[in-house]
């Protein structure tokens, strides 16, 4: 009797011993497996991360030169623009200042035809009462 | 024996919780991380593909705006120079008035003398 009752303890301690080594090793690989998986993840966070502050580098330098062609672009439409609608008004002003040139060249050319005819007179009249 | 194994099943459990809490936590990161990957990549593509557009456009408006330019540039010298020449013949107009009044004056003079 007291044989049976020993061998089946040690029998139980066997058992327990052994559950307790495959709950251990079950335990370590869990964990083992979860270590992992974190460094996988941070490995992944820190490429990703890198990634998109790269791409967001090289956004902000395109959105710079961008952003300077679009202001290039509306200096050029509002010159366009701003000349567009000078030009009548001086054409306008020019159109008014020819018009006043071509009179003031056609009365000065008068005026020295007078000027000639009557220097031309004052000449005569000069030569006769001379002459008399 | 077995307290060893009840201290090691207690760190064991600890650790797998903060593991797992680690885990969770970078998988949400790394989520929002590839949300902000996509996100800039959108926006860089958009810029990408404005880029030329702006470009192109800025080739054709360009010449133009110079050409405008030298044109209302033109157009001001064009009404300087008339301004100019008007005021020199404007001038010569009264210059050659006065001249003719004093002509006169002396034609009107000697036939009047005696």
């Amino acid at each position: 009797m007291t044989k049976h009752t020993g061998d089946t303890r040690r029998a139980f301690v066997c058992v327990a011993a052994l559950a307790a080594v495959v709950l251990a090793l079950g335990t370590w690989l869990t964990h083992s497996a979860l270590v992992h998986k974190v460094a996988e993840l941070n490995e992944q966070l820190a490429e990703s991360r890198e990634t998109w502050t790269a791409t967001a580098a090289e956004k902000e330098a395109l959105q710079a030169d961008l952003a300077e062609l679009e202001g290039e672009l509306r200096e050029a439409e509002l010159t366009i623009e701003e000349s567009t609608a000078r030009e009548p008004s001086l054409q306008s002003d020019i159109d008014a200042l020819q018009t006043e040139h071509d009179a003031l060249e056609a009365s000065v050319a008068e005026l020295t035809a007078t000027r000639d005819a009557l220097q031309a007179q004052k000449d005569q009249t000069k030569t006769e009462s001379s002459g008399s | 024996m077995l307290l060893l194994l009840c201290v090691l099943l207690a760190w064991a459990a600890v650790t797998g919780v903060q593991l797992r809490f680690q885990a969770d936590d970078a998988a949400l990161s790394l989520e929002t991380s590839r949300g902000r990957e996509a996100k800039q990549q959108a926006e860089f593509d958009e810029v990408t593909a404005k880029l030329p557009e702006v470009q192109a456009l800025l080739a054709q408006k360009q010449p133009e705006a110079e050409r405008s330019a030298a044109r209302i540039d033109e157009l001001k010298a064009r009404r300087k120079a008339l301004r100019e020449e008007n005021a020199a013949l404007q001038a010569a107009q009264d210059a050659l008035t006065s001249e003719i009044e004093q002509l006169r004056a002396a034609l009107e003079k000697g036939g009047t003398a005696p």
